[in-house]
């Protein structure tokens, strides 16, 4: 097991990974950028070191200075958390040269993942279903046009290096996709430095339901169970929750074995997820895979009782997994609230500021992951998650009820939070009935913030 | 902040957990009068002095180390930090045994290579923001360093 984990990420992640490292008896070293010198991360850490400016460029992503960090406090490993480095091969890479332990997956693994046309294919190849589409990047317009026709509009053009939402659009009819390709290739090139783009059939009335997985170096692997996650702006995920009403049990088991199918076949050795889209026909395809933890890990930690922190860290040590697919049984529902700093009825623009009065919600069935205090100032520079509310019900009302009770507890002053949005959204009629797909926030959200109870006109 | 059971906290622990809250405090105080701190814990007693006011012992330099510029001041009037460009060991001289770059009373000039700071087997310049005197050299030779740690105070005071 290691003696130090060096934690390169900050905020409700980093807190969270300093916690379990302190259940395993683990010394942790937090670096941090110099607008975070005031965070609960760097008070917590048994050390914390300043490794750059607030630009991430300088800091959460300066591989040299937390590879000199880890040297210099003799980490032997290093947890990325989810953004910043989790899913970066070169800095997995050189932490291997160094002789540090990059708590994930293997470079070569995070790579063939990591480019989504070649994770398409090696999970078809494994006999996972994906969307019909092209097994190559597009050669040019021709070839977009010829590949349209043969799946059938509407159809979605995606960039090879894209992630986190970006580099994707849909295309609904063949006089749009010139315009569409050229978009999604210059959005590929300036985000991702990478233009290649592939097209898939479009999956309409579609739910994404994802199936967290964990693989360890001996060749095992189990699912989880699956998170719903179809509640989205912009591919952001606004709420998770676990089981989806969407799928019976026999799906669920499929879905799951396919996913265990797909991880085995790479040699998956961490916690990770594949993320499917489920049509009406209760046909599911694959996405693509994320191979680190992710902000919503903790839906399946309430349903399972399983720390998939200490988990990770365990296996990429080397112990064994230690469970059996038979021994996970999912118990009741879990529900997962994502509090941003961000303002609904200002097309969730980013809010930044310092949080006057700021009491998270507790209480029975209650869970809050959080680096927010009162007093404390929420940077304008990273991610605008502030806090996640997580509860536990014996079946979906009664979580549902709960997630209620907490928000109406969580005093959150001096920000604008997505906290009224997700009391909306609870007591929504169609959320509520569990009848919904991805398209839920264009049908009912009026561009001032609320939730209408019937669909808006089509323009 | 009030959630450690100092009670059952070992020494060594209890000392470290000690030290970060004087370096907290300390930090908390900047810019104001105060010039002195006195913590003590059960058997553990820390005293700090401020720099500028009258020295009492070796506790002046267990805080000033590791302690990262946050935007307060600390020095006296006139003394200006250089600060670490980057996370690394902190060395006075180009190599082992080699003549250090400054010492205590050298006037430097702004531009001038004042120590080295290596990070990933690169040796990276550290040169002096300011013109003036070294006053104090406030890191030892080969200590790790954070980002923005005070290195070096340049008395800049008889600068032209």
């Amino acid at each position: 097991m290691f003696k130090k984990v060096l934690v390169c990420n900050r905020g409700e992640i980093a807190l969270r990974i300093l916690r379990t490292c302190r259940d395993l008896g683990i010394k942790t070293v937090q670096v941090y950028s110099k607008a975070d010198a005031d965070s609960r991360p760097v008070e917590l850490a048994d050390e914390a070191i300043m490794i750059g400016p607030a630009a991430a460029g300088r800091s959460y992503l300066n591989i040299p200075a937390i590879i000199q960090s880890c040297l210099m406090t003799g980490a032997d490993a290093v947890h990325p958390g989810y953004g910043f480095l989790s899913q970066d091969t070169y800095f997995a890479e050189i932490c291997r040269d160094s002789g540090i332990t990059f708590i994930g997956p293997s470079p070569e693994v995070m790579e063939m993942m990591g480019d989504k046309s070649s994770a398409r294919k090696l999970m078809a190849d494994a006999g996972l279903p994906v969307p019909g589409g092209t097994e190559t990047p597009l050669s040019g317009y021709d070839e977009a046009r010829q590949r349209a026709e043969e799946v059938g509009y509407p159809i979605i053009l995606k960039a090879s290096a894209g992630g986190g939402g970006r580099g994707m659009q849909v295309v609904w009819e063949r006089a749009a996709l010139a315009d569409a390709l050229e978009q999604v290739r210059n959005t590929a090139q300036a985000v991702f430095k990478d233009n290649r783009v592939y097209l898939e059939k479009f999956i309409r009335s579609a739910r994404h339901v994802e199936i967290q997985v964990l693989g360890d170096q001996h060749g095992n692997a189990v699912y989880l169970g699956e998170r719903d996650c179809s509640i989205q702006r912009r591919q952001q995920k606004l709420i998770e929750e676990s089981p989806s009403t969407y799928i019976d049990d026999d799906l669920r088991r499929r879905m799951g074995e396919a996913a265990v199918a797909g991880a085995k076949a790479i040699g998956y050795e961490s916690a990770g997820t594949m993320e499917f889209l489920v049509d009406p026909d209760k046909q599911f395809y694959f996405m693509e895979m994320n191979t680190r933890i992710q902000v919503e890990h903790p839906v399946t930690e309430t349903t399972t009782g399983l720390d998939l922190i200490a988990l990770m860290i365990r296996v990429a040590a080397g112990e064994p997994l230690p469970i059996r697919q038979e021994d996970i049984r999912p118990q009741g529902h879990a529900i997962e609230c994502r509090i941003n700093a961000e303002d609904p009825a200002r097309d969730w623009a980013g809010a930044s500021g310092t949080l006057i009065r700021f009491i998270p919600p507790g209480g029975p069935r209650v869970r809050v992951d959080t680096h927010g205090y009162s007093g404390y100032t929420v940077p304008p520079y990273y991610d605008s998650l502030l806090a996640k509310v997580i509860v536990h019900g014996k079946d979906r009302e009664e979580a549902m009820d709960v997630m209620l009770r907490a928000l109406h507890e969580f005093s959150c002053e001096g920000i604008t939070t997505t906290i009224p949005f997700h009391q909306q959204l609870l007591a929504h009629p169609v959320f509520r009935s569990g009848d919904y797909h991805l398209d839920f926030l264009e049908k009912y959200m009026s561009s001032d913030g609320t939730l209408l109870p019937t669909p808006k006109a089509e323009d | 902040m009030g959630d450690k059971d100092h009670h059952e906290m070992p020494a060594l622990d209890m000392m470290q957990q000690v030290m970060k809250e004087a370096k907290d405090l300390a930090r908390a105080l900047e810019g104001t009068a105060t010039s002195r701190i006195k913590i003590s814990a059960g058997a553990l007693a820390i005293e700090i002095e401020r720099e500028g006011a009258p020295s009492s012992g070796g506790a002046v330099g267990g805080l000033v180390l590791g302690t990262a510029e946050t935007g307060g001041n600390a020095a006296p009037q006139g003394h200006l930090p250089i600060l670490a460009p980057l996370v690394g060991v902190f060395y006075t001289a180009a190599s082992p045994g080699a003549k250090p770059f400054v010492q205590v009373g050298d006037r430097v000039e702004r531009g001038q290579v004042v120590g080295i700071v290596e990070a990933m087997k690169v040796m990276n310049e550290v040169t002096s923001d300011y013109r003036g005197v070294v006053s104090e050299i406030l890191v030892e030779n080969g200590e790790a360093v954070q980002y923005e740690q005070r290195l070096i105070l340049i008395d800049t005071s008889g600068a032209a």
